[in-house]
């Protein structure tokens, strides 16, 4: 089984094909914000490079954020229409489970990890993982809010390490004791995206394309507080 | 901060003093009733900025872009319904990630969003058809700009330009004015009649 993962959430985009011995081509750059340009070439050249046609993909991965809206909205686009195209499973993966997935493998699940992604404005979306078990509910907070969560855990004893965008945005925020991944972490590394897809894949954790929905964490229910000049006309 | 202008043409002379000020990130608000002016002083700062190309309200668009010395995002919330159509124009990633200025119309439905970096602008019509007051209210680092925003005002709203102001006023008072101050609404895209 083939899995074609795409990661676009963050200022980098990824593309990365893997079967069950790991990863067979991993690209990613930094796109800017020029995901739509970035990825197709990319999807290209990877299956060009493994020696693989389209047809050979037995299912998509995508990250369906939080993180940069422009560039979700491209990869969970380009997500579906392969899966539709090709008559594949999509798998979703939100940026917090990649980055979780990462550096729980490059901590040797000995830590409790936090992967955080900016968000912009001040604010990061992160969660906590802890050895062993499921990753947290997403949640938003201010920059500031996060790190002293995490400054709390470190003076109780706990090992934390935190990582990602977020992370190295914030990084001069963080209690010394709390250890801030490096750069490498910064975006979703693909490559644990197509490791993981090829997991949910083989055990049949896959959905619909349709039914895969993009996580932004802000999407505020409020109705615009329109002016009265506003609504008289 | 206040100021007045008294002709289509002052107000995109005044647009054009800010527009001189405008750096990357900077995010500026602009509140006021149909036909006060809006697109006319967008289309002033993206002047101010170098940009020589077609300025109009982005009403159905959503955003348009102008490249002049920095790139300038000039978009309008008049047709958005909910908070959550905002967030999805992504227009926090246009300043923090794409290098651009950012110019909204219909910008109080932005404040909570931009309320706490923003230049929020509000116009308001005067005693006579042409008279708009404008009143700058900085926040964020744009409070350290008070004295250049102020400046800016002044060339803007007084006579910079001599014949530019002269125009201006003479078709103020033969009666184009107000006509040409009708075009900023989404009836009709773009304020056309201001040229």
């Amino acid at each position: 089984m083939i899995a074609l993962a795409i990661e676009t959430a963050s200022l980098d985009v990824g593309v990365a094909l893997a079967d069950e011995t790991g990863p067979l081509v991993v690209l990613a750059t930094r796109a800017g914000r020029r995901h739509a340009e970035t990825l197709h070439p990319l999807v290209e050249e990877a299956c060009r490079l493994a020696g693989v046609t389209l047809g050979d993909v037995g299912g998509v991965a995508v990250d369906v954020g939080p993180g940069l809206f422009t560039g979700i909205r491209v990869g969970l686009a380009a997500a579906k229409g392969f899966a539709v195209a090709l008559g594949v499973p999509l798998v979703g993966l939100t940026s917090l489970e990649i980055l979780h997935a990462a550096m729980t493998a490059a901590s040797n699940g000995t830590a409790v990890v936090a992967p955080m992604v900016d968000l912009r404005r001040g604010e990061v979306a992160w969660a906590l993982g802890r050895p062993g078990e499921a990753l947290s509910e997403p949640r938003l907070s201010p920059a500031g809010e996060a790190a002293s969560a995490l400054a709390a855990l470190a003076a109780g004893g706990e090992s934390v390490i935190v990582g990602g965008d977020g992370a190295r945005r914030y990084s001069g925020l963080f209690d010394p004791r709390v250890a801030v991944a490096g750069p490498e972490l910064a975006a979703p590394p693909v490559a644990s995206l197509s490791v993981r897809a090829v997991a949910s894949l083989e055990a049949g954790k896959a959905s619909l394309p349709m039914e895969v929905q993009p996580v932004y964490l802000r999407e505020p229910d409020a109705r615009i507080n329109w002016s009265k000049m506003h609504e008289g006309l | 901060m206040r100021c007045a202008t008294r002709s289509a043409e002052e107000t995109e002379r005044l647009g054009a003093a800010v527009g001189r000020l405008l750096e990357q990130g900077d995010v500026v608000l602009l509140i006021g009733p149909l036909g006060a002016g809006k697109t006319t002083f967008v289309r002033g700062l993206a002047r101010g900025l170098g940009f020589e190309g077609d300025v109009t309200s982005p009403t159905f668009t959503l955003s348009h872009v102008y490249r002049g010395r920095v790139p300038l995002v000039h978009a309008d919330l008049w047709r958005l319904e909910r908070m959550a159509e905002i967030e999805q124009l992504a227009l926090d990633e246009e300043v923090e990630e794409g290098s651009s200025a950012l110019v909204i119309e219909w910008g109080e439905a932005a404040e909570p969003i931009f309320g706490g970096r923003a230049l929020t602008v509000e116009i308001e019509s005067g005693e006579s058809p042409d008279l708009r007051t404008f009143s700058f209210r900085p926040s964020g680092e744009w409070e350290g700009r008070s004295t250049a925003l102020a400046g800016a005002a002044a060339a803007g709203a007084e006579d910079g330009t001599g014949p530019a102001r002269k125009e201006g006023a003479a078709a103020a008072e033969d009666g184009t004015g107000p006509a040409a101050e009708e075009g900023t609404g989404p009836t009709d895209e773009g304020g056309g009649g201001q040229g």
